[in-house]
């Protein structure tokens, strides 16, 4: 997100994540103060005070899943590009966390790239996924093996909020905040502009 | 873009005051790795605290780091 000054920046930006949670469900957006130039990012339920624990209903009603996440941002200021205005907000490194109820991982969409892993791309985990046995040829010795796709690490893009509270309304049956979930996702999306890094 | 003035902020301030922020740092350093966000900040500093990302504990390691500038 862009703006004239940093704060402009900074507000359109998490008028962005709040209306992009508020998809999902009633809760509040807050920043942490800079440290080294970077901000944090959380999200308190009004209903329960809940803090950066949001409990989603799905189902009509039936079921809950849970979402947790953290996300660092900067502004960066970038005076030569005239269409974007001076001051932008960058993502730095994020985990979104799908969750049950018993706080167990589902789904897990990461990127940190100044993280000490063999991965710091954009990925994906699926740690609810159970051991699969691929079929092999007739003659390999790992006819008997599993494949642990539990702990892969599966590349994406990099993944906005946007597309995490769609696959949450779509996927995971979540029962939308507001009426209006398509429409500001959709405005959100193009607000944002490319997938930048 | 322009948003439509009945959805274009929320109501609460955005900017967590840094009292509240650490408190709810030290809440989440104590529900995920049993450390207060004290001495999780100062283990992570002295670099004893791994993120291994291929462990349950590991990941929700790295969650909370991301969210370190609260408790700072």
């Amino acid at each position: 997100m862009a703006g004239s000054t940093p704060e402009e920046a900074v507000d359109a930006f998490l008028d962005r994540v709040w209306l992009t949670l508020d998809c999902l469900a009633d809760c509040s957006v807050h920043r942490s103060p800079p440290v080294q130039e970077r901000y944090a990012i959380t999200a308190f339920e009004r209903a329960t005070g809940a803090q950066n624990l949001l409990t989603l209903i799905t189902h009509d009603g039936t079921g809950e899943v849970l979402f947790r996440f953290s996300h660092l941002y900067r502004v960066t200021h970038v005076p030569d590009d005239e269409e974007r205005r001076p001051y932008q907000v960058r993502t730095l490194a994020y985990h979104y966390r799908i969750l049950d109820v018993e706080d167990r991982e589902i789904a897990l969409y990461h990127w940190h790239p100044e993280g000490s892993g063999p991965v710091i791309t954009p990925h994906l985990h699926v740690p609810a996924a159970a051991p699969i046995q691929m079929a092999q040829p007739f003659t390999s010795s790992r006819q008997d093996e599993k494949t642990q796709i539990g702990k892969m690490h599966f590349p994406t893009a990099r993944i906005f909020l946007e597309d995490l509270a769609d696959l949450l309304i779509r996927d995971f049956e979540v029962v939308p905040n507001r009426d209006d979930w398509q429409e500001v996702l959709h405005d959100n999306r193009v607000a944002t502009g490319p997938r930048l890094t | 873009m322009s948003l439509t003035a009945s959805r274009k902020t929320q109501h609460e301030p955005y900017v967590l005051p840094v009292a509240q922020g650490r408190a709810f740092f030290d809440r989440e350093a104590r529900r995920v790795t049993g450390m207060s966000g004290e001495e999780f900040l100062r283990r992570y500093d002295a670099g004893e605290i791994a993120a291994d990302d291929d462990t349950p504990e590991g990941r929700e390691t790295g969650y909370l780091i991301l969210l370190i500038p609260f408790g700072r």
